[in-house]
């Protein structure tokens, strides 16, 4: 036991030497303080008390109103509006697909030079298949009214119990989680893909391997030693927020804490995927940069793709089977992400297949990582 | 006799198919202090860390003090001192000493006791709290010395433990490794200075391209090349024809400020000295010439058909 001790703490030792540790803490910092010392509590000009910013002269219902519109995405996105509607999207697709393909048709008619009774043929069709369109996208809509009624019930509901300072004071906290989100995992992939490859040093390993401990205590302290790091930074920082914004503004928003589970699990999914690329590579830079281009660009690409976007923009109908595959295939930090705010705010919202491709992704990436470590020569 | 390092069949092949290790039997006598010797490529540090499973083995059996090298409680009781190690740079002496004590599952006042007195031992006491960055290489060997002797391991392996030491340092080291093997603990000493190995180590082996070419006492080996008796004579210049005399009772082999006569008849000694005489030659000293490792060693590689650095390609 002393021995895995002995890893994790050398993991903190090693963290408090690099200076992207202390940017990761300082990035952190700067971004609680700022939620910390921006809002205050004023009196509106009704005489309700309402949170505003500093230079706010006149506080009005701003973070009430945007603090609605949050709500009831997120409601939306819990009662299943998206996977409810799913359905007639896609059956408005498909109208608007043979639709292109009749005008398709009556073109390549027309340039061959048909008949006019088969160029009546084409006209008929195409009108025939702009009714279908027009009325699938009628049933889209409608279904999205019910569920925005639906929701809207919800809304109202939570509303009631609420005071405006306190719908004002939930936004703005569920900002500062998406900031604490974003923030603590481009430091952490700074200061965790140090931690293998420093490990993996030649002329370090040799002694740390030829003590009486598996390779297996030594993986699994080095890796849990990062991920413990991690959540204290994040346990303190949402500590302070939570006590900051209680005593300055009086609103005790205990549900902030709720985000931390879902911040540390996807910390412990990235850092996965980087030690496994430091231990492949023995390189803090590739792990560091490989880390960037996967949070950055891939997972950006990826959210882009899993939400179909690209296939209405391009109008690309294959894109759509794969953006389906997509959503199975890979994990999204966004996502992810999107998870942390909404608990935060009182919604729980928890994607089983999603969380199971992230958790999939997880111990794939440790147990491979693992498996190199265990098997290489030092 | 109880051996603390048993191989049987060991072998290693690097990827590429460099064989590293051929299928090697060694044995390491507990409590002796061992000197393992090669030409650079001989498999040395492989064999060193094939057996502390840093290197994993490709094939065969090893046991360390009686244990299975492939479990991790095989290296319960073994220290180890890497060739050019690199300790975490924010360490200080005493960090290091306590992180890999630690790991060696010692803990608290025993664990700090323990550093003390090595780093003591090894006269680092005062610079225990120093940033390894800080130290010289001499310093940083002391305390790669000092980490491989805590717990009082029962083994302990030696990579170039004097590299980059000054001599007063390689002394120190050498009285250290000396105190130790007094104590009973058995010393794997892998180095390339055979002065050095000759001075302190009782059993050597000698390997060359990944397979042990001989292994024994010290005196065994360096009898190797002591097919006759040997006479080192110190003398003033011989002229052509004095060397030419002394050929037909030897042979004759260069050393400084004289020359090494080799016979088959020691009554060929009394007829050189005669030669000499006849021939004017000043004689200052006539004593045995002991043959050293280094001269046993080089006999023995260059017995070797393939005298060229590096492993087997399979």
């Amino acid at each position: 036991m002393s021995a895995f001790v002995a890893i994790v703490a050398d993991t903190w030792r090693q963290s408090v030497q690099q200076i992207v540790f202390v940017i990761m803490i300082g990035l952190v910092l700067l971004v609680t303080s700022l939620f910390i010392v921006l809002p205050q509590s004023k009196t509106d000009a009704e005489g309700r008390q309402v949170m505003a910013m500093m230079s706010d002269s006149q506080p009005g219902a701003t973070y009430e109103r945007l603090w609605d519109g949050l709500y009831t995405e997120l409601v939306n996105r819990q009662i299943g509006t998206n996977a409810r509607t799913e359905e007639k999207r896609k059956e408005a697709v498909k109208w608007e697909d043979a639709l292109r393909l009749a005008q398709k048709d009556f073109a390549d008619a027309q340039r061959a030079g048909a008949p006019p009774e088969q160029l009546d043929e084409h006209v008929r069709e195409i009108e025939a298949t702009k009714a279908e369109v027009v009325a699938a996208n009628e049933r889209l809509e409608r279904e999205r009214r019910i569920l925005r009624e639906e929701a809207g019930v919800h809304v109202e509901d939570r509303k009631a119990k609420l005071t405006p300072l306190e719908q004002g004071v939930q936004f703005w906290l569920d900002g500062a989680i998406v900031a604490l989100y974003w923030a603590s995992l481009l430091g952490f992939i700074a200061a965790g893909a140090g931690f293998f490859p420093g490990l993996l040093q030649s002329g370090s390993v040799d002694v740390v391997l030829s003590r009486p401990i598996s390779r297996l205590q030594v993986y699994a302290g080095k890796y849990i030693g990062g991920i413990i790091l991690y959540s204290i930074v994040m346990t303190v920082a949402v500590l302070v927020l939570y006590f900051a914004i209680g005593l300055r503004l009086g609103v005790w928003h205990g549900r902030l804490f709720l985000a931390l589970p879902i911040m540390v699990f996807s910390a412990a999914l990235l850092y996965a995927i980087v030690a496994l690329i430091g231990i492949r590579t023995r390189s803090t830079s590739f792990a560091m940069g490989l880390g960037y281009f996967f949070l950055v660009v891939v997972d950006w690409a990826l959210a882009l793709i899993q939400a179909g976007a690209l296939a209405e923009f391009s109008g690309l109908a294959w894109l759509r089977p794969v953006a389906d595959v997509v959503r199975v295939v890979f994990p999204n930090f966004r996502t992810m992400q999107f998870w942390s705010s909404a608990v935060a705010l009182g919604v729980p919202i928890f994607e089983w297949p999603l969380f199971v491709t992230a958790f999939a992704w997880f111990l794939i990436c440790l147990a491979w990582g693992y498996h190199l470590f265990h098997k290489a020569d030092y | 006799m109880e051996y603390a390092v048993e191989t049987e069949g060991l072998t290693k092949t690097y990827k590429g198919k460099v064989q590293a290790l051929l299928p090697l039997d060694l044995r390491v006598p507990a409590g002796s202090c061992f000197g393992l010797l090669g030409p650079n490529g001989a498999g040395k540090s492989t064999l060193v860390k094939t057996l502390l499973s840093i290197v994993r083995g490709s094939g065969g059996s090893a046991k360390l003090l009686g244990r299975d090298f492939r479990h991790a409680h095989a290296r319960k009781g073994v220290g180890y001192l890497p060739e050019g190690h690199r300790f975490p740079r924010y360490l200080t002496g005493r960090t290091v000493c306590q992180y890999f004590g630690n790991l060696a599952g010692l803990s608290g006042r025993a664990l700090h006791d323990d550093v003390q007195r090595q780093l003591d031992l090894l006269d680092m006491g005062e610079w225990a709290d120093k940033k390894i960055a800080k130290y010289s290489k001499g310093m940083a060997q002391r305390v790669g010395l000092a980490q491989a002797m805590l717990g009082d391991p029962k083994l302990i392996f030696l990579d170039e433990p004097t590299d980059g030491v000054d001599p007063l340092g390689r002394q120190k080291i050498r009285g250290v490794v000396k105190e130790l093997v007094g104590k009973g603990v058995t010393i794997f000493f892998n180095s390339h200075l055979l002065s050095e190995v000759e001075l302190i180590c009782d059993h050597v082996a000698i390997m060359h391209h990944g397979r042990v070419l001989m292994q024994g006492r010290l005196e065994d080996v360096m009898g190797v090349t002591n097919d006759g008796a040997a006479v080192r004579f110190t003398t003033s210049d011989l002229d052509a024809s004095t060397r030419a005399a002394l050929s037909a009772r030897g042979e004759v082999a260069e050393a400084g400020g004289g020359f090494v006569l080799k016979v088959s008849d020691r009554e060929m000694i009394n007829a050189a000295i005669d030669d000499l005489r006849k021939a004017g030659v000043k004689v200052y000293a006539v004593e045995p010439h002991r043959v050293t490792l280094e001269e046993a060693f080089i006999h023995l590689i260059n017995q070797q058909p393939d005298k060229g650095v590096g492993g087997v390609k399979a």
